[in-house]
């Protein structure tokens, strides 16, 4: 694909993420890129837009939402490895057992606050239930017969404390906002 | 109290672009062109005036057929007023420009 292909490609996606309400300058964005184009500029000129899309986005309540669930996501997720890493490296926890704690912890608020959508549910869904399998297997294979043996509360607990943190810091976050009332 | 915030640079050199030729409509890439702002900064900013009463944004038909209607800018008198006063003090506060706008 070309520069212009990709110019192209990067202007659709800015459309997508702004929000309905700033349609007309959408347009005007994607018609100027024509002029942008015929000086061997329209690369830049539609990375600049997917910018300017985003900040528009960020400006809205809808935007904000989506901000907030991808922060969501990405810190239950940090997090949990995080404590995963932590647990086994310094509390010398299984690492079967810390998987199956992550998998729960993952497919329970995860799943729930993350993303909203029925299709990224029942996705969460799959993808959880099938680590949680994944890792109890590995729990039966490795020896450690007791799923609520303290080894798993353990993990279970530092889990459940790391993502309360992050929900926790998300939701201040949050009410810290001040999305535009007109694109509510 | 709601503090006045000063206007950016960049808002500074878009308003005194377009008070430079204050009848001619300007489109989005001539604006990057004379300011050197590049795209991420200028919409917005263009938004930004234009709902604060500040531009007027129209289109125009397209200059040559198969090429797209082109949006164009023109500051209102309420703009050409900031853009007047940022000249004369360096950078304006915001709240001058809604008391223009208003008046």
């Amino acid at each position: 694909m070309n520069r212009t292909g990709i110019a192209k490609r990067v202007l659709a996606l800015a459309r997508r993420i702004a929000p309905p309400s700033r349609e007309t300058w959408v347009r005007a964005m994607e018609n100027e890129a024509s002029a942008a184009a015929a000086d061997g500029a329209a690369l830049r000129f539609a990375l600049g837009c997917l910018l300017a899309s985003a900040r528009m986005a960020l400006g809205t309540r809808r935007g904000l939402a989506v901000a907030g669930r991808l922060s969501l996501a990405v810190g239950l997720i940090g997090s949990g490895v995080a404590g995963m890493v932590w647990a086994v490296m310094m509390l010398k926890v299984p690492l079967a057992a810390v998987s199956v704690g992550l998998a729960c912890l993952f497919y329970v608020t995860g799943g729930a606050f993350a993303w909203r959508s029925v299709r990224a549910l029942r996705t969460y869904a799959v993808i959880g239930l099938t680590v949680a399998i994944a890792g109890w297997l590995g729990a039966v294979l490795a020896g450690h017969w007791s799923v609520f043996g303290s080894a798993y509360l353990a993990a279970l607990s530092l889990e459940f404390g790391l993502v309360m943190a992050v929900l926790f810091a998300g939701a201040l976050g949050l009410q810290g906002l001040h999305p535009d009332p007109a694109d509510a | 109290m709601k503090r006045a915030r000063a206007f950016s640079k960049s808002t500074l050199a878009i308003l005194r672009a377009m008070a430079d030729q204050p009848d001619a409509e300007r489109y989005g890439y001539e604006l990057m062109k004379t300011t050197g702002l590049k795209s991420g900064t200028l919409y917005p900013i263009l938004m930004r005036l234009s709902d604060q009463g500040l531009l007027e944004a129209r289109w125009r038909p397209p200059a040559a057929e198969g090429r797209p209607a082109r949006h164009a800018y023109r500051l209102t008198s309420a703009g050409l007023e900031v853009a007047a006063k940022s000249a004369k003090s360096g950078r304006s506060p915001a709240g001058a420009a809604k008391r223009s706008a208003e008046a």
